[in-house]
């Protein structure tokens, strides 16, 4: 490798023309870093929600009326109970408490003396002295939510205003750890009963069910078995929510793609103009390469070699770069683009989640139109007349 | 289509497609001017300038070589990912077999693989000698090339915008599996003889190319490509996936089984095509390439070493065999 | 050997055609010196760089070592002048912001020279050039004399049996040029083929036996031995 002649000279080549090539390292660099934070953000995003959906149960079951979700009766339970291959029914307590418009905050009510249907729940509840929590009317709160009531001087509670119009004091008991990461920056949990006086449900309904069905091939079946039983009832798989958040995201990170896409289009147009109007000492360099010997071939050789030196290097400056931004600043201004500026969940943290194939769709597309570009622009340098330079 | 094509990979991969397509027509127009314009015995400006053009055809077919060859490692890690999408699909093969098309575009995009490997090394002899002995030849195989990739192209298009994903497919154990007691293996073959024949042709192709005798490289080359696949899936993929009854060319390529399998078929395309090519040119045109016999050679030793070490490893382990 | 036969060049542009060179013949054995006189616009500058196969002839050929170099593929005449002709330009035509001896080793790569050998080839050809002293030194900081001696560095660092020289001693003063005298003698003696194409009376002061042929408008005048 050290003894070769023709890397020694690209070397040469490359660091003696600084000034030749800067001015695209820079360009490409800041594009890469564009592309790759948002592509990043969006892959982060991805993969804490896939996460928490591991401790999701596997169906949901909601009642449907009039094309919207309704609360369900808990007298569901003992038929949904009878079904062969059915484990564990949970009626679940949960929705959204409207602070005003923008703002709103996720109660769930839980079971604190059974396991919990979220494993996530189920290691929180087991953290907690609960002879303690359950003497008064106590919550837990997400960060976003802390933040918010502490903004708002609610120190150690807050007064919930029920849909019956009376007031339901409770307790900050405890502010949630941040680590579960985006789903659980804008709950409180609180006991059943509390949840539903919050949410305005009468005591015997639910807001759904939530099934163990742990056998993956009797899924359709039961599924199937459900949605004759109860006229109405909706079943949700967890695949079919996986399903549905990847997409959305992919979605995102899609469009975000897209603008990419016409942005390298400029940006190809830049380097096209770059390599055909080559600077005439470029010119001149490769007139004189030709005549002490070098061939076609050897010119085209160098070029390609150049380029693909200068997309190495671009690449993994941004790459790392792109790295710091997003999980170790958080991408400041590019986290409100993509999440939406009015949202409580604007508080997490991006966990760092690397996915290489991410990273090979970022070379890819960078590399296949940096050398679309430039090949012909190369091809026509290099079979210049040496003689017209040269005189 | 829908809601597919918005996927980042999907993208992204179409795109470079768009841009090999194109370079691809570039190449076919190349060609076709090269091919009638030609004339070595002519003076004229045209000739030189055509001499020229050929440059550019090479560099195409240099980027193209390139491009395509990342392209297809990238295209089968996106069906991977796609296959959650797709109701049944648990790998690449399910998405593969999602509409007729998945099949052709592997194993056309495979084929204009070799076909540009072979044209380099055609075109790197004919620019050696002093007279373009096979120019015509050459770029007639070019035009060839470029046609295939621009059918690539629009299978591309076919194919992904033919995959529906509300239709449930197949998954790799109902497409390769031996469920129904029906014995996959070609020529009657049991899971033994293949095996022993597999290790038979392997060492017959070594020895071909050690004693240099092209005719026998030319036969059991594509001998031993057959057998080799029915050996990885229905014999090594086994040690692989450590699962007697799981037979499929796909999964071996996902996280799980540390993308081995992009390894194994890597090594086993490239190094059969090198000996194919080897031989064949040294046959045509009396003129040897070592370096490709070289790696022909180490190719197939490292494809075969990793799959006994996986058949070893299981059995050191667990002191029996599945 | 070389051989010009019949040759021919004709510039086109939209004023018409214009004859550059019309049935130039001539031969020029091995270990020659010929020098090739006229005034500039004659051609003499058009025939050297056919002779490198840096131009191609309209029609007629330059046969060097029984191959005519207008019709070789351009990897092989690229590998001829790498390895065994040698260039030197009016105006030097080297990389202005590489380093002398990175200069002289362009045509090494060319071969695929490995870097060590190639290092020591070129230290060898500016030894013998006289400007070993300047090795490092980027280009762009010498003076033309000094640079016309890397050039003549990177013309023999291959060891060609063929030397063209395009007007070697335009730009340079009247010391400089005997310095490229002495070093044209010196090379001529080891035997190397030698062309040059000037108009500076200068090499009239040459100690060596040598063929002058005068040119005029792209027609040979006359061909003649002198002895020096």
């Amino acid at each position: 490798m050290l003894n070769n002649s023709f890397l020694h000279f690209l070397a040469l080549s490359f660091f003696t023309n600084k000034k030749r090539f800067s001015g695209i390292l820079v360009v490409s660099f800041f594009i890469l870093l564009l592309l790759s934070s948002t592509l990043f953000i969006s892959s982060s995003i991805k993969g804490s929600l896939k996460k928490s959906l591991n401790y999701q149960p596997d169906f949901i079951i909601q009642n449907i009326k009039a094309g919207e979700s309704f609360v369900a009766s808990s007298r569901w339970r003992e038929k949904l109970l009878k079904i062969h291959g059915v484990i564990a029914v949970n009626g679940r307590v949960y929705g959204r408490f409207f602070l005003d418009k923008k703002i709103s905050f996720l109660v769930i009510g839980i079971d604190f003396f059974s396991k919990q249907t979220n494993e996530n729940l189920d290691a929180l509840v087991n953290k907690i002295d609960l002879k303690e929590f359950l003497s008064k009317e106590n919550m837990l709160v997400g960060a976003s939510v802390k933040k918010y009531l502490n903004s708002h001087y609610y120190k150690d509670s807050y007064n919930f205003l029920t849909p019956k119009g009376e007031f339901l004091k409770l307790n900050i008991y405890k502010e949630l750890p941040n680590s579960s990461g985006l789903v659980s920056q804008d709950v409180v949990i609180t006991t059943k009963d509390l949840a539903k006086k919050i949410l305005g449900l009468s005591s015997n309904e639910v807001s759904d069910f939530a099934l163990s069905v742990p056998n993956p091939s009797e899924r359709e079946n039961i599924r199937v078995k459900i949605e004759s039983l109860f006229f109405g009832a909706r079943v949700v798989t967890k695949e079919d929510i996986n399903k549905k958040i990847a997409s959305l995201y992919d979605y995102k990170g899609g469009v975000f793609l897209i603008l990419y896409l016409i942005v390298i289009f400029a940006f190809s147009l830049i380097l096209y103009l770059r390599y055909t109007i080559a600077t005439s000492i470029e010119r001149k360099e490769i007139a004189t390469l030709r005549a002490v010997g070098w061939s076609i071939k050897d010119v085209i050789k160098l070029k390609l070699l150049e380029n693909l030196t200068l997309i190495f290097i671009s690449f993994s400056l941004a790459i790392i770069a792109s790295y710091i931004f997003v999980f170790i600043f958080d991408a400041p201004i590019l986290r409100a683009i993509f999440l939406g500026g009015d949202s409580l969940s604007l508080n997490l943290k991006f966990k760092p989640y690397i996915d290489y194939g991410l990273i090979s769709t970022i070379f890819i597309i960078y590399l296949v139109t940096y050398l679309a570009t430039t090949l012909i622009p190369i091809w026509r340098i290099a079979i210049s007349d040496p003689k017209e330079v040269l005189r | 289509m829908g809601d597919l094509l918005l996927n980042s990979y999907e993208i992204v991969y179409l795109s470079s497609e768009v841009i090999t397509t194109i370079f691809a027509a570039i190449l076919f127009t190349l060609s076709l001017k090269l091919l009638f314009g030609w004339d070595i015995n002519r003076s004229t400006k045209e000739q030189y300038y055509l001499e020229k053009v050929a440059y550019l055809a090479s560099t195409l077919a240099l980027f193209l070589f390139w491009v395509k060859t990342i392209l297809y490692i990238y295209l089968v890690y996106t069906l991977d990912e796609l296959s959650i999408y797709i109701a049944g699909a648990m790998c690449a093969a399910g998405v593969v077999s999602a509409n007729s098309y998945g099949l052709w575009l592997l194993g056309i995009k495979a084929i204009s693989l070799f076909l540009l490997l072979l044209w380099m090394v055609l075109n790197s002899y004919d620019l050696e000698q002093k007279n373009y002995p096979i120019f015509k030849k050459k770029i007639v195989l070019l035009i060839f090339i470029s046609l295939f990739i621009l059918l690539e192209g629009w299978l591309n298009y076919s194919y992904i915008v033919n995959i529906d994903t509300s239709l449930p497919v197949s998954c790799c154990s109902t497409l390769f599996g031996n469920l129904e007691g029906e014995n996959p293996l070609p020529f009657n073959l049991n899971t033994i003889s293949l095996i022993i024949l597999f290790f038979l042709l392997f060492i017959a192709f070594e020895l071909s190319l050690l004693i240099d005798s092209k005719l026998t490289t030319l036969v059991v080359t594509p001998l031993f490509l057959v057998l080799s696949y029915y050996s990885v899936v229905y014999f090594f993929g086994t040690y692989i996936y450590e699962v007697p009854t799981h037979n499929c060319p796909f999964c071996m390529m996902q996280k799980e089984y540390n993308y081995v399998g992009y390894i194994l078929w890597g090594t086993l395309f490239f190094g059969t095509s090198f000996a194919i090519i080897w031989a064949s040119v040294a046959l045509w045109l009396k003129q040897e390439y070592r370096v490709l016999k070289k790696l022909a050679l180490i190719l197939i030793a490292i494809f075969v070493a990793l799959n006994s070490s996986y058949f070893m490893l299981y059995y050191i382990k667990n002191g029996v065999l599945l | 050997m070389i051989e010009v036969k019949n040759l021919n060049k004709i510039y086109s542009s939209f004023s018409g055609d214009v004859k550059v060179l019309s049935d130039i013949n001539f031969k020029i054995n091995d270990a020659e010196l010929t020098i090739i006189e006229g005034v500039s616009g004659s051609g003499k500058s058009t025939l050297l760089s056919i002779m490198a196969g840096l131009e191609k002839p309209t029609s007629g050929e330059v046969v060097i070592d029984n191959d005519s170099i207008a019709k070789l593929p351009d990897i092989h005449i690229s590998r001829l002048r790498a390895s065994t002709i040698g260039m030197v330009f009016q105006n030097f035509n080297l990389i202005e912001n590489l380093s002398s001896l990175d200069n002289v080793l362009t045509p090494l790569i060319a071969l695929k020279t490995p870097l060590k050998e190639a290092k020591y080839l070129a230290e060898n050809a500016l030894k013998v050039a006289n400007i070993e002293h300047q090795k490092n030194q980027v280009v762009s900081k010498l003076s033309g004399g000094e640079k016309q001696r890397v050039a003549i560095a990177r013309a023999i660092v291959a060891n060609p049996t063929l030397l063209l020289c395009d007007e070697p001693t335009a730009n340079l003063d009247y010391k400089n040029s005997k310095i490229f005298l002495e070093l044209i003698t010196k090379l001529s003696k080891k035997g190397i083929t030698i062309v040059i194409a000037t108009h500076d009376p200068i090499f009239k002061e040459l100690e060596l036996n040598y063929s002058l042929i005068m040119i005029k408008s792209g027609q040979i005048l006359s061909k003649e031995q002198i002895n020096g």
